[in-house]
């Protein structure tokens, strides 16, 4: 569609028939669906801020803005646009024990992966552990007493660690 | 012979008691007999059972002479006598009490045996760590709690009087009470010179103790309760000085053992004769040998405390 110019010759009712196929062409702002609706400017700078953010944080906030579900949001990681697929780019990583569903899309951490060398020095704490779980030998330097009658019996043995 | 040293909670932590700790608890032995001795000695009129018997003797007159024609001679007049009087009232109870008994083999102090265990002690270990110590002392020949000793007087401080009847009395023969003019005397006249008490030392203050730990029901470490300690220590020593050989106390007069306080002393004049004459009428001459010398000592006599 060629675009609507106003030549000097123009007679009025021509001007006024242009002037109404440029307000027509530009839309009525009342509908712009834009927080802010003064003026197209700002209508588009707002969609411009949106656009240029990109973290996590910007990402989320984007997609709760705009209702999308989980689904949606895998729907969008997984779809094909041509270039290659943001999934594609998600892969595990078995050296810190992280695994990779393809076919949900998930991360996981495989049974049996966490080691000692992935736990913080000094961080089980005593909710950690089930009760009636610790033995003698998981004691250092185990060192036991023995509570005896005065015939020799023994009739309670006590295990502590030793260092 | 098997000395322990018992575990005690010093309110932190469970240590092994201190040397001085052992015999305060000794002590408390010897103070916990003091109020329930298992050996005691009473004072009885006749037959008591302390042997031997003690004797006190005195010297008494002559018989007196009389002639006619004139006085008799000291050659002619009768020596002076001897009166013994038998001292036997000194009688000795010794109580039947059987061996306590360690029915879960937990009844003694809990102590460490230095190689990893906690263990009760035994009878004979509580024996010997305790209660040899507690009767030692109680037969040393001092005031100990308990014991009896003998007194010259009817008080003694830290002591009860048994019986304010003496067990033995010294007399000797009252020189003064005789005269020639009261020829002929009566053989007999004696005077106390001392008399000799019975008396039970009393229970003094109760030592200071720790109370150790023994093992309990649950086999848990537990602090006796003052009053089974002191119960179970008590019957402890009571069996001992009655039961057990080379440990029973017993008390005897001038056998083994040390002494228990002030010896029996039977005195007696040593003179020959007081040669005395009195002259009533022409037809009665009169002469009476009365008891002269000085005092000396003819029997000692100790109440003695053994441990055997």
């Amino acid at each position: 569609m060629a675009v609507t110019t106003i030549n000097l010759s123009d007679p009025v009712t021509t001007l006024v028939t242009k002037t109404n196929t440029i307000s027509s062409d530009l839309g009525d702002k009342a509908a712009l669906t834009t927080t802010d609706k003064s003026n197209l400017v700002a209508a588009i700078n707002e969609i411009n801020t949106q656009v240029n953010k990109v973290d996590s944080a910007d990402v989320i906030n984007l997609i709760q803005a705009n209702a999308m579900d989980s689904s949606e949001v895998l729907a969008l990681i997984r779809a094909d646009s041509g270039e290659t697929s943001i999934m594609s780019n998600f892969q595990k990583d078995s050296a810190n024990g992280i695994g990779f569903d393809s076919s949900q899309g998930r991360f996981f951490i495989p049974i049996g992966t966490i080691n000692t060398s992935m736990l913080e020095n000094v961080t089980v704490t005593e909710a950690k552990i089930a009760d009636d779980a610790v033995g003698s030998g998981q004691l250092k330097s185990l060192s036991t007493l023995l509570i005896k009658d005065s015939a020799g019996s023994t009739v309670k043995t006590v295990h502590g660690a030793g260092a | 012979m098997a000395v322990r040293r018992p575990l005690y909670w010093d309110g932190s932590s469970v240590r092994e008691m201190t040397s001085a700790m052992v015999t305060a608890l000794a002590n408390r032995c010897v103070y916990l007999y003091g109020g329930s001795p298992s050996v005691t000695l009473s004072q009885v009129a006749s037959s008591g059972n302390i042997s031997p018997n003690m004797t006190d003797t005195r010297k008494s007159a002559g018989a007196y002479g009389t002639r006619v024609d004139r006085f008799p001679t000291e050659g002619e007049t009768a020596e002076p006598g001897t009166v013994t009087v038998n001292y036997d009232r000194i009688s000795q109870t010794v109580a039947s009490l059987s061996t306590p008994t360690d029915t879960n083999n937990k009844l003694y102090p809990a102590y460490y045996d230095g190689s990893g265990s906690i263990q009760a002690m035994t009878a004979t270990d509580l024996f010997d760590t305790f209660v040899t110590t507690a009767i030692g002392t109680l037969t040393d020949g001092t005031d100990r709690d308990g014991t009896f000793r003998i007194h010259t007087a009817t008080s003694l401080s830290g002591h009860t009087l048994i019986s304010s009847t003496p067990v033995f009395t010294d007399t000797r023969a009252n020189t003064g009470a005789y005269t020639a003019g009261g020829i002929p005397e009566t053989l007999d006249q004696p005077t106390t010179i001392t008399n000799y008490y019975l008396f039970r030392t009393n229970q003094g203050s109760a030592p200071s103790i720790t109370v150790p730990l023994q093992i309990n029901s649950d086999n848990d470490l537990q602090t006796y309760t003052a009053a089974n300690f002191d119960a179970m220590l008590l019957a402890e020593i009571r069996h001992h000085t009655v039961n057990t050989s080379g440990s029973t106390i017993t008390y005897n007069i001038n056998g083994s053992g040390n002494n228990r306080g002030s010896a029996m002393v039977n005195t007696i004049l040593n003179g020959g004769g007081n040669y005395q004459q009195r002259f009533v009428n022409a037809n009665d001459y009169r002469a009476q040998e009365f008891p002269n010398g000085t005092a000396v000592t003819a029997n000692t006599y100790n109440l003695k405390i053994l441990r055997s």
